[in-house]
Protein backbone atom coordinates (compact mmCIF):
# COMPACT_ATOMS: atom_id res chain seq x y z
CA UNK A 1 0.00 0.00 0.00
CA UNK A 2 1.35 3.40 -0.98
CA UNK A 3 1.11 6.18 1.62
CA UNK A 4 -0.13 9.38 0.09
CA UNK A 5 1.43 12.76 0.97
CA UNK A 6 -0.15 14.69 3.79
CA UNK A 7 -1.44 18.13 2.84
CA UNK A 8 -0.83 21.37 4.70
CA UNK A 9 -4.49 21.70 5.61
CA UNK A 10 -4.44 18.21 7.11
CA UNK A 11 -1.35 19.15 9.13
CA UNK A 12 -3.26 22.17 10.40
CA UNK A 13 -6.00 19.85 11.62
CA UNK A 14 -3.48 17.78 13.57
CA UNK A 15 -2.09 20.80 15.40
CA UNK A 16 -3.22 21.06 19.08
CA UNK A 17 -6.28 23.26 19.07
CA UNK A 18 -5.56 25.50 22.03
CA UNK A 19 -8.25 28.00 21.05
CA UNK A 20 -10.88 25.29 21.52
CA UNK A 21 -9.48 24.46 24.93
CA UNK A 22 -9.56 28.11 25.92
CA UNK A 23 -13.29 28.08 25.20
CA UNK A 24 -13.82 25.17 27.55
CA UNK A 25 -11.48 26.58 30.21
CA UNK A 26 -13.40 29.86 30.49
CA UNK A 27 -10.28 32.01 30.93
CA UNK A 28 -7.19 32.83 28.90
CA UNK A 29 -3.81 31.67 30.11
CA UNK A 30 -2.50 35.13 30.88
CA UNK A 31 -5.49 36.12 33.05
CA UNK A 32 -5.33 32.75 34.74
CA UNK A 33 -1.63 33.22 35.52
CA UNK A 34 -2.28 36.56 37.20
CA UNK A 35 -5.27 35.23 39.14
CA UNK A 36 -3.33 32.15 40.19
CA UNK A 37 -0.44 34.24 41.51
CA UNK A 38 -2.87 36.17 43.71
CA UNK A 39 -4.82 33.20 45.01
CA UNK A 40 -2.80 29.96 44.93
CA UNK A 41 -0.91 30.49 48.17
CA UNK A 42 -3.91 31.31 50.38
CA UNK A 43 -5.98 28.53 48.79
CA UNK A 44 -3.19 26.01 49.35
CA UNK A 45 -2.78 27.21 52.95
CA UNK A 46 -6.50 26.74 53.51
CA UNK A 47 -6.48 23.27 51.94
CA UNK A 48 -3.40 22.23 53.85
CA UNK A 49 -4.73 23.49 57.17
CA UNK A 50 -8.14 21.87 56.65
CA UNK A 51 -6.80 18.51 55.47
CA UNK A 52 -3.51 18.35 57.38
CA UNK A 53 -1.91 16.71 54.34
CA UNK A 54 0.41 18.53 51.97
CA UNK A 55 0.05 16.03 49.12
CA UNK A 56 -3.72 16.04 49.39
CA UNK A 57 -3.63 19.85 49.42
CA UNK A 58 -1.62 19.74 46.17
CA UNK A 59 -4.19 17.46 44.53
CA UNK A 60 -7.14 19.48 45.76
CA UNK A 61 -5.49 22.70 44.60
CA UNK A 62 -5.21 21.34 41.06
CA UNK A 63 -8.79 20.06 41.20
CA UNK A 64 -10.08 23.39 42.56
CA UNK A 65 -8.49 25.35 39.72
CA UNK A 66 -9.67 22.84 37.14
CA UNK A 67 -13.27 23.11 38.35
CA UNK A 68 -12.93 26.87 38.52
CA UNK A 69 -11.69 27.00 34.92
CA UNK A 70 -14.45 24.72 33.67
CA UNK A 71 -17.31 26.47 35.49
CA UNK A 72 -19.47 28.62 33.26
CA UNK A 73 -19.97 31.37 35.81
CA UNK A 74 -19.96 35.09 35.06
CA UNK A 75 -17.85 36.74 37.75
CA UNK A 76 -18.77 40.32 38.62
CA UNK A 77 -15.33 41.21 39.96
CA UNK A 78 -12.11 39.87 41.41
CA UNK A 79 -13.62 39.38 44.88
CA UNK A 80 -16.46 37.34 43.47
CA UNK A 81 -14.00 35.23 41.47
CA UNK A 82 -11.87 34.63 44.55
CA UNK A 83 -14.88 33.76 46.72
CA UNK A 84 -16.03 31.31 44.08
CA UNK A 85 -12.63 29.63 44.08
CA UNK A 86 -12.72 29.31 47.88
CA UNK A 87 -16.21 27.90 47.63
CA UNK A 88 -14.95 25.17 45.30
CA UNK A 89 -12.03 24.49 47.64
CA UNK A 90 -14.34 24.27 50.67
CA UNK A 91 -16.63 21.84 48.84
CA UNK A 92 -13.66 19.69 47.86
CA UNK A 93 -12.45 19.55 51.45
CA UNK A 94 -15.90 18.65 52.72
CA UNK A 95 -16.37 15.98 50.03
CA UNK A 96 -13.00 14.55 50.97
CA UNK A 97 -13.93 14.46 54.66
CA UNK A 98 -17.18 12.70 53.83
CA UNK A 99 -15.25 10.03 51.94
CA UNK A 100 -12.49 9.78 54.54
CA UNK A 101 -13.85 10.96 57.88
CA UNK A 102 -11.27 12.64 60.09
CA UNK A 103 -10.38 10.72 63.25
CA UNK A 104 -12.05 11.92 66.43
CA UNK A 105 -8.71 12.68 67.99
CA UNK A 106 -5.83 14.11 66.03
CA UNK A 107 -2.48 12.38 66.30
CA UNK A 108 -0.17 13.72 68.96
CA UNK A 109 2.32 16.28 67.83
CA UNK A 110 5.41 14.71 66.35
CA UNK A 111 3.46 11.63 65.23
CA UNK A 112 2.72 10.97 61.55
CA UNK A 113 -0.39 12.73 60.35
CA UNK A 114 -0.04 15.74 62.58
CA UNK A 115 -0.19 18.78 60.34
CA UNK A 116 2.41 20.81 62.18
CA UNK A 117 5.45 19.46 63.86
CA UNK A 118 8.83 20.49 62.56
CA UNK A 119 8.78 24.19 63.14
CA UNK A 120 6.37 24.61 66.01
CA UNK A 121 7.99 24.98 69.38
CA UNK A 122 7.13 26.20 72.84
CA UNK A 123 3.95 28.04 73.60
CA UNK A 124 2.98 28.51 69.98
CA UNK A 125 3.30 24.79 69.41
CA UNK A 126 1.16 24.05 72.44
CA UNK A 127 -1.50 26.48 71.33
CA UNK A 128 -1.53 24.98 67.86
CA UNK A 129 -1.89 21.50 69.27
CA UNK A 130 -4.77 22.71 71.46
CA UNK A 131 -6.37 24.36 68.45
CA UNK A 132 -6.06 21.17 66.39
CA UNK A 133 -7.73 19.14 69.12
CA UNK A 134 -10.49 21.71 69.52
CA UNK A 135 -11.17 21.89 65.79
CA UNK A 136 -11.83 18.16 65.66
CA UNK A 137 -15.04 18.83 67.59
CA UNK A 138 -16.26 21.57 65.30
CA UNK A 139 -18.31 21.30 62.13
CA UNK A 140 -16.78 21.83 58.69
CA UNK A 141 -18.85 24.95 58.22
CA UNK A 142 -17.64 26.41 61.51
CA UNK A 143 -14.03 25.65 60.61
CA UNK A 144 -14.46 27.21 57.18
CA UNK A 145 -16.07 30.32 58.59
CA UNK A 146 -13.38 30.77 61.24
CA UNK A 147 -10.57 30.34 58.74
CA UNK A 148 -12.10 32.74 56.25
CA UNK A 149 -12.89 35.36 58.88
CA UNK A 150 -9.76 35.28 61.02
CA UNK A 151 -7.01 33.81 58.83
CA UNK A 152 -8.08 35.21 55.46
CA UNK A 153 -9.61 38.36 56.93
CA UNK A 154 -12.72 38.00 54.76
CA UNK A 155 -15.73 40.21 55.43
CA UNK A 156 -19.10 38.76 56.47
CA UNK A 157 -20.36 39.35 52.94
CA UNK A 158 -17.41 37.50 51.41
CA UNK A 159 -17.87 34.58 53.78
CA UNK A 160 -21.57 34.53 52.95
CA UNK A 161 -20.73 34.37 49.23
CA UNK A 162 -18.17 31.63 49.75
CA UNK A 163 -20.29 29.43 51.98
CA UNK A 164 -23.59 30.17 50.25
CA UNK A 165 -25.19 31.70 53.33
CA UNK A 166 -26.88 34.96 54.28
CA UNK A 167 -24.83 37.60 56.07
CA UNK A 168 -27.00 37.27 59.19
CA UNK A 169 -26.38 33.53 59.27
CA UNK A 170 -22.64 34.12 58.95
CA UNK A 171 -22.65 36.44 61.97
CA UNK A 172 -24.47 33.84 64.03
CA UNK A 173 -22.27 31.04 62.72
CA UNK A 174 -19.12 32.96 63.64
CA UNK A 175 -20.45 33.89 67.04
CA UNK A 176 -21.25 30.28 67.88
CA UNK A 177 -18.04 28.94 66.36
CA UNK A 178 -15.92 31.43 68.31
CA UNK A 179 -17.70 30.70 71.55
CA UNK A 180 -17.36 26.95 71.07
CA UNK A 181 -13.69 27.21 70.14
CA UNK A 182 -12.89 29.40 73.13
CA UNK A 183 -14.73 27.01 75.41
CA UNK A 184 -12.95 23.99 73.94
CA UNK A 185 -9.63 25.74 74.47
CA UNK A 186 -10.38 26.40 78.10
CA UNK A 187 -11.80 29.92 78.06
CA UNK A 188 -10.61 33.26 76.73
CA UNK A 189 -6.95 34.10 77.17
CA UNK A 190 -7.60 37.64 78.29
CA UNK A 191 -4.24 39.00 77.36
CA UNK A 192 -5.29 42.44 78.36
CA UNK A 193 -5.53 41.73 82.05
CA UNK A 194 -1.79 41.66 82.21
CA UNK A 195 0.65 42.39 79.47
CA UNK A 196 1.20 38.94 78.03
CA UNK B 1 -31.94 37.79 72.48
CA UNK B 2 -28.31 37.99 73.51
CA UNK B 3 -25.81 40.05 71.55
CA UNK B 4 -23.85 38.26 68.84
CA UNK B 5 -21.65 41.13 67.69
CA UNK B 6 -19.95 44.19 69.07
CA UNK B 7 -19.18 47.47 67.32
CA UNK B 8 -15.54 47.23 68.44
CA UNK B 9 -14.94 43.93 66.62
CA UNK B 10 -13.42 45.58 63.56
CA UNK B 11 -11.03 47.59 65.70
CA UNK B 12 -9.95 44.43 67.50
CA UNK B 13 -9.38 42.66 64.20
CA UNK B 14 -7.37 45.64 62.92
CA UNK B 15 -5.30 45.64 66.10
CA UNK B 16 -4.52 41.93 65.77
CA UNK B 17 -3.76 42.23 62.05
CA UNK B 18 -1.45 45.20 62.55
CA UNK B 19 0.37 43.60 65.49
CA UNK B 20 -0.88 46.11 68.07
CA UNK B 21 -2.58 43.30 69.96
CA UNK B 22 -2.04 42.88 72.87
CA UNK B 23 0.85 45.08 73.95
CA UNK B 24 0.31 48.25 71.96
CA UNK B 25 -3.43 48.47 72.30
CA UNK B 26 -4.80 51.87 73.30
CA UNK B 27 -6.20 52.13 76.82
CA UNK B 28 -9.82 52.61 75.81
CA UNK B 29 -9.90 49.50 73.65
CA UNK B 30 -7.99 47.54 76.28
CA UNK B 31 -10.60 48.44 78.90
CA UNK B 32 -13.38 47.51 76.54
CA UNK B 33 -11.93 44.11 75.70
CA UNK B 34 -11.49 43.22 79.34
CA UNK B 35 -15.18 43.82 79.93
CA UNK B 36 -16.66 42.55 76.64
CA UNK B 37 -17.08 38.79 76.19
CA UNK B 38 -17.51 39.05 72.43
CA UNK B 39 -14.40 41.17 71.89
CA UNK B 40 -12.22 39.03 74.14
CA UNK B 41 -13.30 35.98 72.12
CA UNK B 42 -12.71 37.79 68.83
CA UNK B 43 -9.26 38.84 70.01
CA UNK B 44 -8.30 35.35 71.13
CA UNK B 45 -9.59 33.58 68.04
CA UNK B 46 -8.24 36.09 65.55
CA UNK B 47 -4.79 36.06 67.22
CA UNK B 48 -4.77 32.25 67.07
CA UNK B 49 -5.74 32.23 63.42
CA UNK B 50 -3.25 34.93 62.52
CA UNK B 51 -0.50 32.67 63.88
CA UNK B 52 -2.02 29.73 62.04
CA UNK B 53 -2.11 31.66 58.82
CA UNK B 54 1.50 32.78 59.16
CA UNK B 55 2.61 29.19 59.85
CA UNK B 56 0.59 27.86 56.92
CA UNK B 57 2.05 30.48 54.58
CA UNK B 58 5.53 29.39 55.65
CA UNK B 59 4.67 25.89 54.46
CA UNK B 60 3.17 26.90 51.13
CA UNK B 61 4.70 25.22 48.09
CA UNK B 62 2.47 25.60 45.09
CA UNK B 63 3.21 24.52 41.51
CA UNK B 64 3.62 27.18 38.86
CA UNK B 65 0.59 28.66 37.14
CA UNK B 66 1.86 27.23 33.85
CA UNK B 67 1.88 23.69 35.18
CA UNK B 68 -1.60 23.96 36.66
CA UNK B 69 -2.86 25.46 33.39
CA UNK B 70 -1.21 22.74 31.30
CA UNK B 71 -2.72 19.95 33.44
CA UNK B 72 -6.15 21.56 33.26
CA UNK B 73 -5.86 21.95 29.51
CA UNK B 74 -4.80 18.33 29.09
CA UNK B 75 -7.67 17.09 31.24
CA UNK B 76 -10.19 19.30 29.43
CA UNK B 77 -8.99 17.93 26.11
CA UNK B 78 -9.23 14.34 27.36
CA UNK B 79 -12.77 14.94 28.57
CA UNK B 80 -13.69 16.51 25.24
CA UNK B 81 -12.40 13.42 23.45
CA UNK B 82 -14.36 11.18 25.81
CA UNK B 83 -17.58 13.14 25.23
CA UNK B 84 -17.03 13.18 21.46
CA UNK B 85 -16.44 9.43 21.34
CA UNK B 86 -19.66 8.51 23.17
CA UNK B 87 -21.84 8.34 20.00
CA UNK B 88 -19.15 6.22 18.35
CA UNK B 89 -19.22 3.87 21.34
CA UNK B 90 -23.00 3.69 21.09
CA UNK B 91 -23.03 2.97 17.37
CA UNK B 92 -20.25 0.39 17.77
CA UNK B 93 -22.22 -1.30 20.53
CA UNK B 94 -25.43 -1.41 18.51
CA UNK B 95 -23.61 -2.68 15.45
CA UNK B 96 -21.88 -5.37 17.51
CA UNK B 97 -25.13 -6.48 19.12
CA UNK B 98 -26.88 -6.53 15.72
CA UNK B 99 -24.11 -8.62 14.18
CA UNK B 100 -24.21 -11.10 17.04
CA UNK B 101 -28.01 -11.35 16.78
CA UNK B 102 -27.92 -11.96 13.02
CA UNK B 103 -25.15 -14.55 13.34
CA UNK B 104 -27.02 -16.31 16.15
CA UNK B 105 -30.22 -16.36 14.08
CA UNK B 106 -28.38 -17.77 11.06
CA UNK B 107 -26.63 -20.42 13.12
CA UNK B 108 -29.90 -21.39 14.77
CA UNK B 109 -31.61 -21.49 11.39
CA UNK B 110 -28.98 -23.78 9.86
CA UNK B 111 -28.61 -26.07 12.87
CA UNK B 112 -32.31 -26.62 13.59
CA UNK B 113 -33.65 -26.15 10.11
CA UNK B 114 -36.12 -23.53 11.27
CA UNK B 115 -38.92 -22.95 8.81
CA UNK B 116 -38.85 -19.20 8.11
CA UNK B 117 -42.29 -19.41 6.57
CA UNK B 118 -43.58 -20.81 9.86
CA UNK B 119 -41.91 -17.93 11.76
CA UNK B 120 -43.59 -15.42 9.45
CA UNK B 121 -46.90 -17.16 9.90
CA UNK B 122 -46.43 -17.04 13.70
CA UNK B 123 -45.90 -13.29 13.68
CA UNK B 124 -48.85 -12.79 11.35
CA UNK B 125 -51.04 -14.84 13.62
CA UNK B 126 -49.81 -13.14 16.80
CA UNK B 127 -48.83 -9.56 15.86
CA UNK B 128 -48.88 -8.58 19.58
CA UNK B 129 -45.53 -10.33 20.04
CA UNK B 130 -43.97 -8.13 17.40
CA UNK B 131 -45.50 -4.97 18.93
CA UNK B 132 -44.27 -6.06 22.34
CA UNK B 133 -40.71 -6.50 21.07
CA UNK B 134 -40.90 -3.06 19.45
CA UNK B 135 -42.17 -1.54 22.71
CA UNK B 136 -39.28 -3.09 24.66
CA UNK B 137 -36.78 -1.62 22.19
CA UNK B 138 -38.43 1.81 22.47
CA UNK B 139 -38.34 1.64 26.26
CA UNK B 140 -34.76 0.41 26.53
CA UNK B 141 -33.21 2.77 23.95
CA UNK B 142 -33.63 6.02 25.97
CA UNK B 143 -32.25 4.31 29.06
CA UNK B 144 -29.23 3.10 27.09
CA UNK B 145 -28.76 6.57 25.63
CA UNK B 146 -28.98 8.09 29.12
CA UNK B 147 -26.17 5.85 30.38
CA UNK B 148 -24.05 6.62 27.36
CA UNK B 149 -24.42 10.41 27.53
CA UNK B 150 -24.67 10.99 31.28
CA UNK B 151 -21.58 12.06 33.22
CA UNK B 152 -19.92 9.48 35.39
Amino acid sequence: MIMRDITLSELELLRPRTEDTDDTLQMDQESFGAFYERTARPVWAYLWRRTGDGHLADDLLQEAYYRFLRARVAHENETHRRNYLFRIAANLVNDNHRRQPVPLELPEEGKPGHPVSDFSIGLQSQRRADLDRALVHMSSRQKDALWLAYAEGSSHQEIADTLGLKVGSVKLLLFRARRKLVKLMGGPMVAVKGKS
Amino acid sequence: MSRIECRYETEILDAVASGRWPDRLDAELRDHVSSCGICSEVAMVSALYRDEYASAMDQVRVPTAGLVWWKAELRARREAVRVASRPITLVTGIAGAGTIAVLAALLLGYSKQIDLAAVSAFFLALPMVLWLALAVILAVTPIALYFVYSDE
